[in-house]
């Protein structure tokens, strides 16, 4: 997923997720004032209807019903039968009276606390709100049927589950719909940003005429794109003019050197004399992979990047490195060769190769095996070569393909070059769309790099 | 041998003079387009080393003019620009060679001989010399009525050495015709190649085969 998409998406969550659970709190409250006053409608109707039996029966001064108590009682009740349930106790709990419809249920025992509760009686009538209401020395228990607020009640929460699903979505449509709108002049920043680069670097973004925040980082981009083509412009410039002044100087100096070394001369002046030549040849080398890598920075390198089969290049790469490494008293082994395709410029890419051989020489003890690997995964050409050398200490790994950065090799050679070899093999393998590192071997000590390409 | 040098530097431009004069070649040289135009109009001239970077214009568009008008000796291209992207350029429109700046005089004297003596490449496809022998079509190699193996490498250096047999060749000129690049000057492959190729074909006691020219590059002797 590109970063930018799930940007979107992200703020289409967040969206979604405030307006859902805003929404959900608003009707999680509801429900429960709704739910609370549900109840408290059913205890007053039971109040109600104590208020109505105390008019009709005496309060009883002993824990006893007479007859004509219990014959009103009797009466009262089967005409409220549809909606109440009675049950008389004395304050231990023994019943003295108990209606009708009950059936063979009984409501729990009176408290003793003039209390309203819930309770569930099996198997009839089923849940209820029971009210505990004192007449004298008995407690009377009315209890009216939950099932028509629990089923309404339930209704209410199923439709609420509902709407907020309903919610939840259509939310997070509209959120990505909304977040992808507001996105839409970043991602036209975007298309245009990405578009400038090295050989089009004259074109800006569209400033929108509006005065807000995103005016503001198209001006500001813009502005970092003039100066990025400025420090192109005098790169371009410093390269060619560095290229011309530089070297005619040292082709005279070599020119005259050289004719010098001709003369007739004591051993000792020619031996300064090809000192001389020596030096000019390694100034004129460092002030090559300078100018190439500031061609490569400015991104003006011409490479010749075309489909070529990776198999036969590796083999011939392997044959000249079988023949140095041999040369200097060293092994080589080409441990796997893939057959593959992949866009590359040999010339270039053999470079790369023999900047990573030449290194790792430098650093290989007499007799040691340098191993070569070349495989396609993934869709990547990978190639590694791997030294039997002391290998660099971690915080180092990255900074050997700085420029200038020297380690101190085994070999004599090691003081001879600049310290760019690496960086330039980083550079050109960049140019290439892959990617250049290193590792310490984990099986013995010794430097693996790896170079990485994408394969056709 | 008439020479004409176009290069703009008058320090390089009479370096180049006076060194291929000691070379016994006849030359002539100018500093713009515009004298070079005249020089080649008035004269006939074997070679041409131009220079670029000219003062009043570019030199490859000297060189296509040339070419579009039916000048057909060789012409080495010596400029202080991008070896790589002005070389394929500078082939292209019609140059025989390519030397970046700065170089070598004996690099550019090489060079300058081997282009001037092109013509007479022999193209046949057995090579002698010296009792090694090469048969090109069927790849094999022998010294002395011996048969010798020689991996690719090796058997195409010994190719451009037979080619060029008495010319000095450059380590430059040898990266660029067996390796078709010179990275491998960066390392001393040439060096190590040359020395094994000795070590098959040389016999012991013998004059060496393959000369070393000090500080420009081996000679098939």
């Amino acid at each position: 997923m590109n970063p930018r998409r799930s940007f979107t998406s992200r703020l289409a969550f967040a969206y979604a997720a405030m307006v859902t659970a805003t929404v959900l709190i608003v009707l999680v409250a509801g429900r429960l004032i709704v739910g609370h006053q549900l109840i408290r409608g059913l205890d007053l109707l039971n109040v109600a209807e104590f208020e109505e039996i105390r008019t009709h029966i005496a309060a009883p001064a002993t824990p006893l019903l007479d007859e004509p108590t219990l014959a009103v009682l009797r009466e009262h009740t089967t005409i409220d039968s549809p909606m109440y349930f009675f049950q008389v106790c004395a304050p231990n709990g023994r019943v003295l009276f108990r209606s009708a419809n009950l059936g063979h249920s009984a409501l729990p025992p009176p408290s003793g606390q003039a209390r309203h509760y819930s309770v569930e009686v099996r198997p009839e009538p089923g849940p209820l709100r029971v009210g505990e209401f004192a007449l004298g020395a008995v407690w009377i228990e009315i209890a009216g049927s939950r099932e028509a607020a629990d089923t309404l009640l339930s209704r209410l929460t199923m439709t609420l589950l509902t709407l907020s699903a309903v919610v939840a979505l259509g939310s997070l449509a509209v959120g990505y719909w909304f977040s992808r709108l507001a996105l839409q002049p970043v991602r036209a920043i975007e298309r245009t940003a990405a578009a400038i680069g090295a050989a089009n670097l004259r074109e800006r973004i569209p400033v929108p005429a509006s005065r807000d925040e995103l005016a503001e980082l198209a001006r500001l981009l813009n502005h970092m794109f003039d100066r990025i083509e400025t420090a192109f412009t005098q790169v371009r410039r410093f390269t060619a003019e560095a290229s011309h002044e530089l070297k005619t100087p040292l082709a005279l100096a070599r020119l005259h050197g050289e004719k010098l070394a001709r003369t007739e001369l004591t051993p000792a002046q020619s031996d300064e004399a090809q000192a001389l030549l020596e030096e000019l040849g390694r100034l004129q080398k460092i002030i090559e992979d300078l100018l190439l890598l500031s061609r490569a920075d400015a991104g003006e390198m011409p490479l010749n990047r075309r489909d070529h089969a990776i198999e036969a290049f590796v083999a011939e790469f392997a044959e000249d490195a079988r023949t140095l490494a041999e040369d200097r008293g060293m092994r080589f082994a080409l441990a796997s060769n893939d057959r593959g395709v992949a866009p590359f410029d040999p010339a270039w890419l053999r470079r790369v190769l023999l900047n990573l051989l030449s290194n790792a020489l430098k650093f290989s003890p007499p007799g040691g095996m340098l191993t070569f690997a070349s495989t396609i995964v993934n869709g990547r050409w990978q190639m590694s070569l791997a030294d039997e050398g002391p290998g660099v200490p971690p915080p180092e790994l990255e900074r050997i393909f700085e420029r200038f950065v020297q380690l101190g090799g085994r070999n004599a050679e090691a003081e001879n070059g600049a310290g760019l070899g690496l960086a330039i093999a980083r550079s050109i393998t960049e140019l290439h769309r892959g990617r250049l590192w290193a590792e310490n071997r984990p099986d013995r000590s010794g430097l693996k790099v790896i170079l990485e390409i994408p394969a056709a | 041998m008439k020479v004409l040098i176009v290069e703009d530097d008058r320090k390089v431009g009479s370096f180049i003079l006076s060194g291929l004069a000691e070379a016994t070649y006849t030359t002539r040289l100018v500093r713009s387009c515009e004298a070079a135009r005249d020089a080649l109009a008035d004269d006939t001239f074997d070679a041409v080393v131009l220079d670029l970077g000219l003062p009043d214009g570019d030199g490859l568009d000297l060189l296509r003019q040339w070419r579009a008008a039916g000048f057909n000796e060789p012409v080495l291209i010596l400029s202080a620009r991008d070896a790589v992207a002005d070389r394929i350029k500078g082939l292209n429109l019609g140059a025989d060679d390519y030397l970046a700046k700065p170089f070598s005089f004996d690099e550019l004297l090489a060079r300058l001989r081997s282009l001037l003596r092109r013509q007479a490449t022999v193209k046949a496809t057995v090579l002698e010399h010296r009792g090694v022998s090469v048969d090109l079509l069927a790849r094999t190699v022998t010294a002395g009525g011996i048969q010798v193996d020689l991996t690719n490498r090796e058997f195409a250096l010994l190719e451009l050495f037979l080619q060029n047999a008495g010319r000095v060749l450059t380590r430059t000129m040898i990266a660029e015709r067996v390796w078709e690049a010179s990275h491998e000057l960066e390392t001393n492959l040439i060096d190590v190649y040359v020395r094994r190729l000795r070590k098959k074909l040389e016999q012991e006691g013998d004059e060496p085969l393959i000369r070393t020219v000090r500080g420009s590059g081996y000679q098939l002797a």
